[in-house]
């Protein structure tokens, strides 16, 4: 037997790989120096509200407005959308974690657009995923897995097809991937092209988190629920997971962050589709005004 | 078309959620709250006649619940496995013995 490696001792260490809770003892000497880490910032209000003025709903921190990362007035044109920011920070506990309140980022992103991005790019930037699509790639070793990705993705690949009229590539060999077929190209960007500037924003978060347009347009098209559609994204992790067990702060972090983005996400799109009014605004192109049907 | 079932279990879901935003049962006067209230009241009046929107508003009820659910738990989780953060760099200076140059601020 090795020597006794006193608190952690090999009972400790069999428990640890069972459920990946090494942390937690090491938690406790770790702490003293959180007070010495001040970059988090308290919660400095008491409650969030909504107000509505010229059509836009806006965000009040007691009685400030609330303003976005680069100082524009936080206006949104939709009101679940803006019950739902107030009640993300309503949500706040003694600090202030912007890094889970995805719906306030999202809003931020729109409204400052800080990358200047036009429909034109936000298009191309979305259907450039559909190039190395999650669902593209098959493997067939091992077979366990190859039958899962046929089984699990066979059926939403059919629907997404028929739905827009699309060919899916699909590659179950390392070879050179292929350019995107134009007949799908041209009908995806005349899809993207129907949906509101703020819908691109949220179409565009959302592929950049599954790297997957096809999973997208299944949850956005209500074909699939969020939970299905981050299932789906992981299922060779998941795989992994059967095989070889979950790391809890590792696996469900992960899965957690996954399903509050792609919900998030789908929520804004929708939210930023429904209101059907047509303003003028110049936003997301270069020239002085355009109008948009928000 | 969503059971009433699901659509009532859908509900008292949401409403936990809020309640655990706003503690203290203050989340009857959470923006949110009426909202939400009246949705789920006016689906259950016009389920007859409209065929599309219960379908949809089961659809982003769900949704929603998944969403403040996920970030509950990835908080939950997050708080708990996240340990101290980073040390500062006096800190760290300290564990060799060192301290920080004087600087004129």
């Amino acid at each position: 037997m090795a020597a006794p490696l006193g608190r952690f001792s090999v009972n400790f260490l069999s428990n640890h790989i069972v459920s990946g809770s090494i942390l937690r003892y090491t938690c406790p000497i770790v702490n003293i120096f959180k007070r010495f880490n001040s970059r988090e910032t308290k919660k400095f209000f008491k409650n969030a509200t909504i107000t509505q003025s010229d059509g836009w709903y806006e965000v009040n921190l007691d009685q400030r407005k609330l303003r976005t990362p680069n100082g524009n007035l936080f206006r949104v044109p939709n009101e679940a959308l803006a019950l739902a920011v107030a009640t993300e920070w309503n949500a706040q506990k003694k600090f202030i974690n912007r890094n889970i309140m995805h719906l306030t980022s999202l809003c931020n992103t729109a409204v400052d657009n800080p990358m200047h991005l036009t429909r034109g790019v936000l298009i191309k930037s979305i259907l450039h995923f559909m190039e190395t699509d999650t669902v593209s790639f098959f493997i067939k070793e091992p077979p366990e897995l190859y039958k899962m990705q046929k089984d699990h993705w066979g059926s939403l690949i059919e629907m997404v097809e028929e739905r827009y009229d699309i060919e899916v590539p699909v590659m179950e060999e390392l070879a050179a991937i292929p350019d995107l077929n134009p007949a799908t190209a041209e009908k995806l960007a005349k899809f993207l092209q129907s949906q509101s500037d703020w819908a691109l924003f949220g179409y565009n978060y959302a592929v950049e988190t599954i790297k997957s347009l096809v999973l997208t347009l299944g949850l956005m098209d209500k074909m699939i629920t969020v939970e299905r559609c981050v299932k789906l994204s992981r299922l060779e992790v998941d795989f992994q997971i059967e095989r070889w067990g979950n790391v809890e702060w590792y696996h469900d972090i992960d899965l957690y962050d996954l399903q509050s983005r792609m919900s998030a996400a789908a929520l804004f799109v929708h939210w930023s589709n429904e209101t059907v009014k047509i303003k003028r605004k110049s936003m997301l192109s270069s020239t002085s005004s355009s109008s948009y049907v928000v | 078309m969503a059971a009433p079932r699901e659509m009532m279990s859908l509900y008292r879901n949401i409403l936990r959620e809020l309640r655990l935003a706003y503690p203290n049962g203050k989340y009857k006067e959470a923006p949110a709250y009426r909202y939400v209230k009246k949705q789920f009241r006016d689906n259950k009046r016009t389920s007859e006649q409209l065929c599309r929107s219960p379908i949809e508003m089961a659809h982003y009820a769900r949704t929603y619940l998944c969403y403040m659910q996920s970030v509950e738990k990835h908080r939950e989780l997050h708080d708990h496995y996240k340990g101290g953060g980073e040390r500062t760099v006096e800190s760290t200076a300290n564990l060799v013995g060192l301290g920080l140059p004087k600087t004129n601020h």
